[in-house]
This record gives structure tokens, sequence and C-alpha cells, in this order.
């Protein structure tokens, strides 16, 4: 360029003579030269001029700073092409003849240039190209050193033969984040073509759903240049969401330059609806421990606390925050069961099941409850048993009405009991009453029989008055067997209303005297002495009642008194009650026996000796309650029975 | 001479019936109206054969021949004439060492017999 200036500046002197001119002209050439020579030295470019017709090239220092070659080294264009890297210089060569022979004004390349060292560098080679006539005759033009982007280039070249290999997506930007190359994971999964992603920012992945914080995390990384991994929700060209987890480092030169970002990218969509779904399973999970008609309890090996439901909090007493983080024995469980309760859940951390067993509970107001509880371990994800869950149920009126069904059981078990026991006392009193009744009937019926025998075997020798006595005794043991009968009967009544009591006025001494008449014609042995206290003549009551009441007190005292031949009969009133009292000396009743002397049948265990039908009493009793009367008995075995009988009296 | 018998009953009516039908036979009758009783005529009035009821106060008939056939070694006829009629009660009357067991009521005859084949001349 500065020979055309000079041509120009020659061409100008010739024609101008004028001097002042000249020099002022040839001041602003050395000025513009001058410029010229700073201007290229402030590039870093290589600048030539090359006159075609004689090869000959001038250099700016470029020659020096860009090769190494001093200034004044002779390099013409036949030397400069021989510089070219053997495996470009055809190349370069053909197309600088095609550019010729087309006449094109501009060319440009990218080759090595060996340089004074020895070694190639990477040049970007740009001309200008004037023809004469169609003959070329100058090439003007710089060259530009790009050997540090070529040699990125070839790093980049070697990441990517990696980063294509693999099905993540990778992204490699320049220091500002604008995408220098992805690998084809990422246009598969993208849809974004590399040509398309070049110069873009990763920004173009983003969307509406992408998490600003997570993105404010990724900036602040970057701005420190420092490695950052986070989950990101992306978008594809088509705007389908996709998930990945985006791991980014930055790559410095050796002094600690930054001169690009990597990214690689593990597309975890499937992975995050799995976590998703998980994390909806366990949310349900969770709701439904809260939530739960149960008890649920969960505790750490240590036993403390570390899961409490809300119906684990009605059922109890105690609020989540009561309880958390104390020991489960200590809060719940009677100090007696803590032991028992801590063995138990031991064992579970230690793998055993606790499968629906009762334990009792206490309740924060103090009341027993009882739990039917089941426990199983909790594991970790690696199968290491880290606590236990256990789930209850408050049993309690469940129980309380088990119990209380038990208590019915046993007490209906106890009244079927008594009921079956009161069955076999009646078949054994039944029993007894056949036997008892046969031998109280056989006795006079013998008496009969024999008197019947004697009188048809003898009947023509015996005299008048041995018939009739005989006759006597049969009609006697009739009458006999008839009291006895009507006994029986009496005594067989179930309910003491059914006796039908007929009332008359009695004259009671009159009464009294004739009764201890009878009793003594049929007995013969004993003395009966009467003491009589009664103010009134007459008294108002069921004659028959009151003879077989005091008959059958009478005889009795008789019976049992073999040894002692007197008993004493009270006869008092006292205001408006009459009192019958018979005290006897003879072989007693037993405290056993007189709980149940007034059953019908019962014979006292110290009479087997003495013949009886077990009715007296029995009698007594109920026709003094026929009576509205009342009965009390004291007896001491071996010393004697005092009977007295109550009756009411109206006038 | 007579034959002496032993009764040992204590219902009035058919001890008397008993005496007058024994009577009838030509016996000798010894009444005792208890078991006690019995043993004491037993000692005293020495029978020739014992006709006993089993229910007595103060001391049973089978009480009474207990003890004649064990504390007297007494080899007497025994004839137990009893209103209880059990198999139980035969044996347990037996088995005291009674020679014969008789229910009542039992006719005068099956009575009469019974003391005449017990006799020794019988």
């Amino acid at each position: 360029m500065f020979r055309k200036i000079k041509d120009t500046v020659a061409n100008f002197f010739s024609a101008n003579q004028n001097f002042q001119l000249v020099k002022e002209l040839s001041e602003k050439l050395k000025m513009a030269n001058q410029k010229f020579d700073w201007l290229t030295r402030a590039s870093n470019e290589a600048m030539r001029d090359c006159d075609l017709p004689s090869g000959t090239i001038i250099w700016n220092h470029g020659l020096q700073s860009l090769f190494g070659y001093p200034n004044n080294k002779e390099i013409n264009y036949t030397t400069w092409l021989s510089l070219i890297h053997p495996a470009e210089r055809d190349n370069v060569m053909g197309e600088l003849t095609n550019i010729f022979a087309s006449r094109q004004p501009m060319w440009s390349s990218i080759y090595r240039v060996k340089c004074a060292s020895g070694s190639y560098r990477h040049i970007f080679d740009r001309v200008y190209v004037l023809y004469n006539e169609n003959v070329p005759m100058r090439m003007i033009g710089t060259m530009q050193d790009i050997d540090e982007r070529m040699m990125g280039l070839a790093e980049i070249d070697r990441l990517s033969m990696v980063a294509s290999k693999t099905d993540n997506l990778v992204i490699i930007t320049d220091p500002n984040q604008q995408i220098e190359w992805v690998n084809q994971g990422f246009v598969n999964r993208t849809g974004y073509s590399l040509k398309e992603s070049l110069g873009k920012t990763p920004r173009m992945l983003q969307g509406a759903g992408t998490d600003q914080a997570t993105l404010a995390r990724i900036r602040k990384g970057i701005s420190e240049q420092r490695a950052v991994t986070e989950e990101v929700l992306n978008y594809t060209s088509q705007g389908e969401k996709y998930w990945v987890k985006i791991n980014i480092n930055p790559v410095l030169d050796e002094a600690q330059n930054l001169l690009r970002w990597v990214a690689v990218e593990t597309d975890i969509t499937r992975y995050k609806e799995y976590e998703s779904k998980i994390t909806a399973i366990a949310r349900e999970l969770s709701d439904l421990i809260a939530n739960a008609n149960a008890i649920i309890i969960g505790v750490d090996r240590n036993l403390y606390v570390n899961e409490w439901n809300a119906f684990a909090s009605t059922a109890t007493g105690y609020h989540k925050n009561d309880i958390l983080g104390k020991k489960i024995a200590t809060v719940l469980f009677h100090p007696m069961d803590q032991k028992k309760i801590e063995s138990i859940f031991t064992k579970v951390l230690q793998g055993e099941l606790f499968h629906q067993q009762e334990l009792a509970y206490s309740h924060q107001d103090g009341h027993q409850h009882i739990l039917l509880i089941s426990a199983t371990p909790r594991k970790n994800e690696t199968g290491e048993i880290v606590g236990l869950i256990a789930v209850g149920h408050d049993i309690t009126e469940l129980t309380d009405y088990r119990n209380s069904l038990e208590e019915r059981v046993k007490e209906r078990t106890e009244e079927l009991k008594i009921a079956l026991k009161k069955e076999k006392e009646l078949v054994e009193i039944k029993k007894q009453f056949v036997a008892i009744a046969s031998h109280e009937f056989r006795t006079p019926l013998s008496t009969i029989h024999f008197a019947a025998n004697f009188l048809s075997d003898h009947l023509e020798k015996l005299a008048y008055e041995d018939v009739r006595s005989k006759l006597k005794k049969i009609e006697k043991q009739v009458v006999h067997m008839t009291s006895l009968l009507d006994d029986v009967i009496v005594a067989g009544r179930t309910e003491t209303n059914s006796i039908p009591v007929m009332k008359t006025v009695v004259s009671l001494r009159q009464f009294i005297d004739k009764l201890i008449e009878d009793v003594k014609n049929t007995t013969h042995t004993h003395e009966i002495n009467l003491y009589y206290d009664v103010a009134l003549q007459v008294i108002e009551t069921d004659e028959k009642l009151v003879q077989s009441i005091l008959t059958n007190m009478l005889t009795n005292a008789i019976k049992f008194s073999p040894q002692k031949l007197s008993i004493q009969l009270n006869v008092q009133q006292q205001e408006d009650k009459l009192t019958l009292e018979v005290i006897d000396q003879g072989i007693g009743i037993s405290e056993y026996d007189q709980l149940r002397l007034f059953e019908p049948f019962h014979r006292g265990s110290n009479t087997h000796s003495i013949a009886g039908t077990g009715l007296g009493l029995s009698i007594i009793k109920k026709a003094a309650e026929a009576l509205n009367g009342s009965v009390i008995l004291k007896s001491q075995i071996d010393e004697g029975t005092t009977i007295k009988v109550i009756l009411p009296i109206s006038v | 001479m007579k034959w002496k018998i032993l009764l040992i009953e204590d219902t009035e009516d058919l001890g008397e019936m008993i005496c007058d039908i024994l009577a009838m036979e030509g016996f000798e009758i010894i009444w005792a109206k208890d078991g006690r009783m019995g043993i004491d005529f037993f000692h005293t009035q020495k029978p020739d054969l014992i006709i006993t009821d089993m229910i007595m106060p103060v001391l049973s008939g089978l009480e009474a021949i207990k003890y004649i056939r064990a504390e007297a070694a007494s080899s007497i006829p025994i004839i137990i004439l009893s209103a209880r009629s059990s198999p139980e009660d035969q044996k347990s009357g037996l088995d005291a060492g009674a020679s014969l067991y008789l229910r009542k009521p039992c006719s005068n005859s099956l009575l009469v017999e019974s003391v005449w084949k017990l006799l020794p001349s019988g």
C-alpha cells in the first residue's frame, strides 16, 4: 500500500516543482508511513504486499513477531509457498491458481506456516488481488495467528469424541456460556440441532416450570467459576418437559484462566417420575399414619418415641409434643410393666414380630386402658433395623365387655351349679322320702298284717275281748297311716300359701290339754310339763294347723330325747302374739343340720337309730307361715333343743 | 321245756302283736324295747333265739347283733325283722351276723316257721 503512496508522491513531484509543497507532502508522507507502521504494530497480524510479476514481498514487523524471521530476511512469493505445511501447500497453491484464473479479488484460507523455530503455526490468511487487464499484479493481505483457537478446537474435538459416545447430554460453551458444541445425545433429547444451538446459551432450554432458585444457584456457581451440580427441569424444542441432573465444570488453562464450560446432563425424567410417585406414596402413607383410626407409635433403637399419630394422642391423652423423644415405657406404662414392655420391644428390635398382644397402659388421666398391639421392626434402605412401628387399638371397652361377659357367664354357671345341686338334692330327698316313707308305712302295715293274720288264724279260739283289741290295733294303725299321709301331702306342697287356712274360734286351754293327752297316749313314755300364761279365753285361728304344729313339736321332742323322759311346753301370750315353746334335753341338732332343718325329708345326721319321716319341722314351718307366724329354733348337740313358734292372734 | 325267745322291738303295737303270735305257738317271750335292753336280757335271760328290729333308739339292732357275735362270741340264731327293705340293708344285716332277714310286713306263718327252723331241734 505504501508503494502506491510512494508512486503517487513521485508522480506528484514530477508534475509540480514546488519545493515547499514537496517538503510539506514529504512530511505528510512520513507521517502516513509512521501511522501505518504503528497501525500494523498495534495489530498482531503479519501484513504483506506482494508484487506478483516479480514475486517480491514487502512484510511488516509481523514476519518477525509471528513467525520469528528477521525483518531483513528476503521471503518472496516462492519462499512463502515453500513455508506452507506440506499437507496444505498444494491445496493453497491450487486455490490461488483458481482465484487468479477467475480474477476474483478476495481469497482467504486457514493453513499452517513453518516458523523460524521449525514448528508450524495456524494462520488465517486474507488477501485482496489487483489485476491489470486480467493479469494479477499485486496481492495485499493480512495473516492472523489463530494457532491458539485451532488448538482449542482440537481439544473440543477430543472432548466431543468422548461426548459423542455417551447417551448423556453434553454442552460445551465459551466463558460467556455461548454454546460452542453439543453432542448427539443433546440433539436427540432436546430436538435442537448442533447448528441451531451454536452461539445460543443453555437458557434456551429453560421454561416456566424451571425452578428459579435452582437457576440462581447455578448462576452463582458459574460466577464463582466452580463446579455446579443441580437437578433442573428443561424443555425440548417441542415444549416437552424433561428432567436432567446437570453437572457443570469450568475448563481452566494452566494459568487458571477460564477457557470454557463443559456441562454434562443426565436425563433423570423417569427417576423424577418415580421419585414423585414415591413421594406421593410416602405422603399417602404419612397421611394414612397421621389420620388412621388406630394408634400408631414409632420408637427408635433406644426406645425413644419418634412417631405419634393423632389417634395415639386421642387415645392416650398425650400430645405428640409431650411424648416425642421420650422413652415409651416410662410415659405410657405402669412402672411395674416397664421392664416387660422394654424387653418385648427390644425383641422386636432384634427382628421378632409381636402380634396382637394385650398390654395395659395408663391414660394421661390416670385410668388404665387395654391396648391390643402389634409391632414390627422398621428398617432403613440397607435393611438395618432402625426402630419399630407399633399399631394398636384401645380395646378397654371390649375388654370390659368381655370381662363383664365372663363375669355373667360365671354367675350363670354358678346359678346353674346351684340349680343343679338343688336338683340333685331334690332327687336325693325323693330317694330318701321313698326309703323313709316305705319304712314309716311298713311298720304300721306290719302291725295290721300281723293282727289280721292272727285273727284269721285263731279266730275260733279267741275270746271276744282279744278279737276286739286286735281290731282296735288295726283301726289305730290305719289312723296313724292316714295322718302320716296327710303330713306327706302338707310337706310336699311347695308354696306355703297353697295351704288353706280355715279360722275358727278356739278355746285355747281346753285345746292344749286335749292335745297333750293325745300325745301322751300315743307315746306313753314322756312327761309333758305345761306352763300356761294366756289371758285370753278364746282365740281365732286354724285349729288343725295349730294342732299340727304342736303335735309335731311335742313328738319331735319326745322322739329325740330317749334318755330324758320329760318335756317342757310353754304357752304364753305376749301382747298380740301367742308363743308356743317346747324345750327338750335330747340329742340336739348339729349346726350343719340346722341349716337345712326345715327342708322336707331332711333328717339330722344323728337320727339314724330313730324312726321318722323328716317332715315334722318342715310341717311346723309351713303351718306357722300360713298363719303369718314364725319359727325360732335353738339347739346344741347332746344338750337339747328349744323350738318356739310365734303366732299372731286376733280375738 | 319252753323255747325262750328275745324280741327287741321299739314299736309298742307291733311288739304286742309279735308277742301274741309267738305265745300262741307256745314260746316264752322276753321283750326288750331297745338294743341296750336287748343285750342286757341276752346276758341275764339266756334266750334260745333273738328276733330284732333294726332301727331303734339308744342302740340299733345292727349294733346289738355285732355285739352279740363279736363281744359275746355267741352263735345264737338271730332273725332281723325290719321295715328297711333294700338289698343293701339286707346285706348289712346278714354281714353283721344275722341268721335270717325278714322284711316287714311279713306273714305270721313265715315268722313262726322261720323261728322253728332256726331253733336247735328244727
